[in-house]
């Protein structure tokens, strides 16, 4: 006992899978709370254009020419813009949940002792802490930082500032890093299974996890070609992305013409549908490991899960032309695009409705990583459902570009995926480090968080619908169609700041219950998988103190084996599965 | 604690670990190139002043180099078999020997900013030069500081030039393609 403790509180290797993956999940949680705050200035700009911004105005000087006396200028928004998404995407919300959470828990919930490529592994790491301070040192870039939106689409990104240019850099850096855990998480899959753990037996979550690591392996790569092509146009003088005659404040560009600016839509499409999926599988897998511990049941259609999340994996590569319906492609491939994306929202649907007959039935324990994992699947369901309209080319002209959009996908990632990143924090966080979160701290977090995520995305559903475009650092106040719903941009910006106030509950819990939190056993919750095999927090060396052979499979709760309602995988005798 | 099948392979799968990342690391840059080479097919198709630039890209140059890479990677199949110096320095040699002809082909042509056909031979050279001269670095590395490995874990080092050798055969067909897109289409 005394031994294993002193193992257990030994210090992590560099290249321990856990020090990679605590690193990516400090890192992004930090990046996460960075592209908040840009966005809370946008929105007080939003519900109040033009008025000084409140406190953020004191970070600046009062000259600064992007605050002029606190006021926000039109190009300081789209800045403001464009990194907030690009940093949300890139170097939070993906990097957590596949840096973090699939670095983390992928070797232990499949017995290994480490991810395969542990050098690796760091290096890509390194790759993503310099792309993000290459992303955040863009601010202080000449001109300031990229301000053409997260989707960079040339011409304008190609005649853009430094900041561009440093944002190539930094995506190019991220890619890196996304290629390491992509290559890492798929071999450590299939090759460091511990004896008797088959693919089938492999929880969902894992799945979730392989099937998104080649989603990054095959889709970001594009991406990259485009970075590399767009880099040449702006510092060789190439014009891939330009095409010819273009005119810039009545001056002809000289540009040596012959590109196509559609060419770089293609190619950032290519990656960034797929990169939606990342967004969400991890966020589905931890969401159906919640919900099997907290209903003692297995979940419902293992296998049909594990299927569908294939075909997802596969489909949303053939797609991402549905971003481009007014780009006058034509009605033949505008018809296969809405084609492929109404057959891939099937998978989803599987998913979603295995996860909710999952509930049906359960004696379920409503604790506090399971409220957010249950308030995950109607926001994911709203986010899902909003997308239909968006399916097909001739209900997608009018909502194209509109606030319809921005409501719809934030319903996937801000209620949806970040509410199963809390629910996987609370859930794991006595796995890491070995104490439990405060339920009541857990509950003053949950419960404002729900009701203030609706009143900041549900108003943005309803002004899309009264066609107010989004990217307007106004909100829209110039324009009379606008008017009927602009007290809606109020709501949304106090729905904002209150939404920051509700995460304070949750700041408060971590680093108090990091500190003094109750202590708990190695599987506090009585769940199945094999990560609650191990102590907690595992074994600095190699996780497990002893050898691993899996017996069953993932989910095996009330299956009226033994006197407990749950048989971990690793427990010798007869398997159900 | 070690971690399994990183040198032995795994009954099951039939890979040790490395072979498989480097399968899936070649499978992901299958994919960059793949990007490449499609925005040439929608330039040429889709723009209307690809010109007849292309004319003036010499092909000889480029074609020697492909014999050259296409060599590197066939020697290092060779020194695979018996974990030789010998083949591994030669791969070397044929490696360099090919960026070089690509540099000096790449000298002779008009800058990016002369149009888009130029500037898509230039990305196409310089990507797959940066790819030769990776596979010539880890070889020298292999060369030069692995001489313990090659002694006392001979599968080991075998093993580092089978991965390497799969990236110098991925090389030549990267610039195979190239070419081929390059002066066919
Ligand atoms: C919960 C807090 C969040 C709030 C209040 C928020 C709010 C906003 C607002 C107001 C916009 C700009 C609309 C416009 O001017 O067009 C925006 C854009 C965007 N947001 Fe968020 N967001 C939040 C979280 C997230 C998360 C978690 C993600 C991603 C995982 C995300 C990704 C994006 C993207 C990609 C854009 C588009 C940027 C562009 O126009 O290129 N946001 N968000
Ligand atoms: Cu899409």
């Amino acid at each position: 006992m005394e031994a294993e403790k002193r193992h257990a509180g030994g210090r992590l290797a560099w290249t321990d899978h856990k020090f990679v993956g605590l690193a990516y999940c400090a890192a992004s949680l930090f990046f996460m709370l960075v592209a908040f705050g840009l966005v809370l200035m946008m929105r007080w700009q939003l519900a109040w254009p033009g008025e000084p911004l409140p406190f953020f105005a004191r970070i600046f000087d009062a000259n600064h020419p992007s605050l002029p006396g606190g006021a926000m200028q039109p190009t300081f928004y789209n800045q403001l813009g464009a990194l907030h998404g690009t940093i949300m995407i890139f170097l939070a919300v993906a990097p957590v949940l596949v840096g973090g959470f699939g670095s983390y828990l992928v070797p232990l919930m499949i017995g290994a002792p480490n991810l395969a490529f542990p050098r690796i592994s760091l290096l890509g790491l390194l790759a993503f802490l310099v792309g993000g301070l290459i992303m955040l040192g863009s601010f202080f870039a000449e001109g300031g930082p990229a301000a053409t939106g997260w989707t960079a689409y040339p011409p304008l990104s190609s005649i853009e500032t430094t900041g561009q240019t440093l944002w190539l850099l930094g995506v190019s850096a991220v890619y890196l890093s996304s290629l390491a855990l992509a290559i890492n998480l798929i071999a450590t899959i299939v090759q460091l299974r511990a004896p008797g753990m088959t693919f089938m037996r492999l929880p969902f979550f894992v799945w979730s996890e392989l099937v998104t690591a080649f989603l990054l392996l095959l889709a970001f790569p594009p991406l990259a070609a485009a970075a590399v092509l767009q880099l040449t146009d702006r510092l060789r003088g190439s014009s891939f992305f330009l095409p010819d005659g273009l005119v810039i404040s009545g001056q002809p560009l000289a540009v040596s013409g012959g590109g196509s600016a559609l060419l770089w839509q293609h190619l950032f499409w290519f990656l960034a549908h797929p990169e939606v999926y990342v967004l969400i599988l991890p966020a589905l897998g931890m969401v159906a490991e919640i919900y099997a511990n907290n209903t003692r049941k297995p979940l419902w259609g293992h296998r049909s899960m594990v299927y569908a999340a294939f075909f997802l994996g596969f489909m949303s590569m053939l797609v991402w032309a549905h971003h481009m319906f007014l780009t006058g492609m034509g009605s033949v491939m505008n018809a296969f695009f809405q084609t492929t994306t109404v057959i891939v929202s099937v998978p989803s649907i599987v998913i979603g409705t295995s996860l909710l007959l999952s509930l049906w039935g359960g004696s379920i324990r409503f604790t506090v990583p399971m409220l957010f994992a249950l308030a995950f699947l109607p926001m994911f369901a709203i986010g899902g459902l909003t997308g239909m309209p968006l399916a097909f080319a001739s209900t997608n002209i009018p909502l194209h570009d509109t606030y319809y959009v921005i409501g719809h996908f934030h319903y996937v990632v801000a209620p949806g995926t970040i509410f199963a990143i809390f629910a996987a924090i609370y859930f794991w966080f006595p796995k890491i480090s070995g104490r439990r979160m405060n339920d009541l701290l857990g509950h003053l977090h949950f419960w404002p968080t729900l009701l203030f995520m609706n009143c900041i995305f549900m108003p943005m559903i309803f002004q899309g619908l009264a066609g107010v475009n989004r990217r307007m650092y106004d909100g829209g106040a110039t324009y009379a169609h606008a008017s009927e719903v602009l007290s809606l941009n109020r709501m949304a910006t106090v729905g904002a700041f209150c939404l920051a106030v509700a995460q304070l509950p949750f700041i408060a819990n971590f680093f108090y219950s990091l500190i003094a939190g109750k202590r708990v056993d190695q599987n506090p919750w009585e769940a199945t998988t094999l990560e609650w095999a191990a102590p907690s927090p595992p074994l600095a060396n190699g996780n497990f103190p002893d050898a691993i052979a899996v017996h069953r499979g993932p989910n095996e709760y009330s299956t009226g084996e033994g006197e407990s309602d749950y048989v971990l995988q690793n427990a010798p005798g007869e398997a159900t599965s | 604690m070690s971690i399994p099948w990183s040198v032995d392979r795994r009954p099951d799968t039939g890979h040790y670990n490395a072979r498989l990342g480097m399968g899936l690391f070649l499978v992901a840059d299958a994919m960059f190139m793949g990007a490449l080479y499609s925005s040439l097919v929608f330039l040429r198709t889709a723009g209307e002043t690809w010109s007849s630039a292309m004319e003036q890209v010499p092909a000889a140059g480029h074609v020697a180099a492909l014999l050259l890479a296409i060599a590197a990677a066939v020697v290092l199949s060779m020194a695979r078999r018996q974990a030789g110096v010998g083949p591994i320095l030669a791969s070397v040699v044929l490696g360099i020997a090919a960026v070089a002809v690509m540099t000096y082909d790449q000298a002779q042509l008009s800058a990016p900013d002369a149009g888009t056909a130029f500037a898509m031979v230039y990305v196409l050279n310089g990507v797959v030069r940066l790819h030769l001269l990776g596979g010539v670095a880890a070889a020298l590395w292999f060369l030069l500081l692995n001489g313990r490995m090659r002694r006392d874990e001979p599968q080991h080092f075998i093993n580092r030039l089978e991965c390497l050798g799969m990236l110098a055969y991925f090389n030549a067909f990267a610039w195979l393609f190239s070419v081929a897109f390059i002066h066919l289409l």
